[in-house]
């Protein structure tokens, strides 16, 4: 068998369990949640947050994906090209499977309690027909972004991986500090390139617009990561 | 057949140069020794073989074939490293089935008696492994691994000398069924001696040597007695290794014993004898 | 059977002539089947090459041969051979060095017989 599949049927493996444990809260908590509105506990409450929870998990996912399985891989001599082809298939599937998953227990749970999955609250749809789409390419997007940090990170020294750890209060800053040198213009500039790709702009907001950019974003993100993974050196722990 | 070739390869960490313009050629089917000194460059070298590093200049190739990258060349090779890559949570036994899957050959069966016979529990993690049984771990895996070339890094790394014994027999009789290629990497020169083939010796970077260990040790012979006859003796031959304690002296010569000078030692009452690898080694490595 | 490393020799020549001592002290009958390279190789934790080595050795003295598929069996007179080929290296390597010593120092043939006479009786 191709040995990329066989990358793509351990890391589904190595997933397997955390994603279930990770339901496991989910539902628990949203029944929770159900059966106190029911008892009238908490009035007039929107619930919300199962996506959102999903995403920072599947990036979380995506961050585990590269170094200990990368190390499993090597003691196999698998290449690296098949360790890549093979993770970003397990991860692409894990993104179809979990936002599946969202977008049926969303429907499922919005027949019972009122419930809003992050495109409601953004875009203000509902049907399941935009809401898989969008799931799905935000959380491959997010999934291949972890993937490649980490990658960054195993390549980097200490500096840039310290550089990395900071990269989000890095670009708080640079954004701070072109704020006031541009007065305002580049985040403004920013903002403007954000709503556009996220389909904002249009007079009623498109998701599906949010779709193909962070389809785009995933493919551009792979491909970087394809370009440090080629030439990656083993290093040692010990 | 898996031949393998080394063409000019250099591996280079900044200014240091830890391989350099090595040539090299394994013949298939053989034990090879890889000896060399601490930070000679016996891992970048076997990291440079199984692409787990990228070389600074030249090409390795097996049968051909360059190895960069390359999953068909890649996985004729095994290679035991002295460093765990496997996953810390999984169990031996897990990691048994993944190594299933992507060698083939694999032969669990035997994998499964040589953890009975070095008593490893098949139920534990990785991470809860000692040094020892990691080493043993890791060693079952290549053995059964059934790889035309098995690459052992120091293999009875924390061994007692029960186990080294038992794995120095395992190794051999899998070798003698399964004819393949053999490289071991190791500091302990003296227990591996007779088991290989062929030395290659490596020092700073360089290949110094590569010879079969019989022709190695024919080639070499220690003369000692008293220090002034061993010194007349030893006049103008190339020698190494010089131990003196008093008057006694004693002196490793890199040639063939001829039946003159086997004659010259016993007219000045001196003992001549064997050569280990090991003796031989280290006058050879020492700077 | 049991080699010493120590010994100047090459461990295959020590391999043969253990084997050799072994048929002569009867461990290994003629016509029965002697250790394989592998057992060889593994009990005597050497290079299988090497024990191939010493056996061939043997194979080729016509002291050891071949049964395919089967293993190595010692020869039908194989006994025989091997005190006959040590009685010539005894020869070679005694006997000859004796006499050249004996030249040397000036000692007659006839007084070489007389020391061995005077040998044995100690």
């Amino acid at each position: 068998m191709n040995k990329a599949f066989l990358v793509t049927r351990l890391q589904l493996q190595d997933a397997r369990k955390p994603i279930g444990i990770f339901y496991a809260l989910i539902i628990g908590l949203s029944l929770i949640a159900a059966f106190s509105i029911w008892h009238n506990v908490g009035e007039g409450a929107i619930i919300g947050g199962i996506d959102f929870a999903s995403a920072v998990f599947v990036l979380i996912l995506g961050l585990n994906s590269f170094s200990t399985a990368f190390r499993f891989t090597l003691a196999k001599n698998v290449s690296r090209m098949k360790f890549f082809v093979g993770t970003v298939q397990a991860l692409i599937i894990i993104a179809a499977v979990l936002a599946t998953v969202d977008t049926v227990y969303g429907t499922f749970l919005r027949t019972l309690i009122p419930y809003e999955c992050l495109q409601t609250q953004l875009y203000g749809t509902t049907s399941p027909l935009t809401v898989l789409p969008w799931t799905f390419a935000l959380y491959t997007a997010l999934a291949i972004s972890g993937f490649m940090i980490t990658m960054l990170y195993y390549r980097s020294n200490r500096l840039l991986q310290m550089l990395i750890s900071l990269s989000p209060l890095l670009f708080y800053l640079i954004l701070v500090i072109l704020n006031y040198l541009t007065d305002g213009a580049a985040p403004r500039a920013l903002k403007n390139l954000f709503s556009t790709a996220f389909g904002f702009s249009t007079s009623t907001p498109n998701p599906y617009i949010a779709v193909a950019s962070l389809l785009l974003g995933a493919v551009v993100v792979a491909a970087i990561s394809f370009l440090l993974i080629r030439r990656i050196a083993f290093r040692s722990q010990g | 057949m898996s031949t393998i070739v080394f063409h000019g390869v250099s591996k280079a960490y900044g200014s240091t140069r830890a391989l350099d313009n090595v040539n090299l050629t394994i013949e298939p089917g053989k034990i090879y020794g890889l000896l060399g000194r601490n930070g000679a460059g016996k891992t970048t070298l076997l990291n440079l073989l199984t692409n787990r590093l990228f070389p600074t200049d030249g090409e390795i190739r097996l049968d051909g074939q360059p190895v960069l990258e390359n999953d068909a060349v890649l996985g004729r090779m095994f290679y035991m490293m002295e460093e765990n890559l496997y996953p810390p949570r999984f169990t031996v036994k897990e990691t048994f089935n993944w190594s299933k899957i992507f060698y083939p050959g694999f032969d669990m069966p035997y994998a499964l008696e040589l953890t009975k016979k070095f008593g490893l529990n098949v139920n534990k993690r990785v991470k809860e492994l000692s040094t020892g049984y990691s080493s043993i771990f890791k060693a079952i895996i290549a053995l059964a691994s059934n790889a035309e070339v098995v690459i052992y890094d120091e293999p009875v790394l924390g061994l007692d000398a029960n186990h080294r014994e038992l794995f120095y027999r395992e190794l051999i009789a899998n070798y003698s069924t399964n004819p393949k290629t053999v490289i071991i990497s190791t500091h302990l020169i003296e227990e591996v001696a007779d088991v290989l083939e062929e030395a290659i010796i490596i020092k700073e970077g360089q290949i110094i040597l590569k010879q079969p260990v019989e022709d190695l040790l024919a080639r070499a012979y220690t003369v000692s007695g008293e220090a002034s006859k061993v010194d007349s003796f030893a006049e103008g031959k190339k020698c190494a290794g010089v131990q003196t304690m008093g008057k006694f002296k004693s002196v490793t010569v890199l040639e063939e014993l001829q039946n003159k000078d086997a004659s010259l030692a016993r007219e000045l009452s001196l003992d001549i004898g064997k050569v280990e690898l090991q003796k031989l080694f280290i006058s050879l490595t020492n700077a | 059977m049991r080699l010493d490393f120590n010994s100047e020799k090459p461990i295959y020549l020590q391999l043969a002539e253990a084997i050799e001592d072994d048929i002569l002290k009867g461990i290994f009958e003629e016509e029965s089947q002697v250790a394989s390279t592998t057992e060889l190789a593994v009990t005597l934790k050497i290079n299988p090459a090497t024990a191939g080595k010493g056996l061939n050795l043997l194979v080729d003295e016509g002291i050891v041969y071949k049964r395919r598929g089967v293993g190595m069996f010692v020869a039908t007179g194989a006994k025989e051979m091997i005190l006959q080929k040590r009685k010539e290296s005894f020869f070679q390597t005694y006997i000859l060095s004796l006499l050249e010593e004996a030249a040397k120092l000036g000692i007659s043939v006839e007084e070489v017989t007389a020391m061995l006479e005077r040998g044995r009786k100690k």
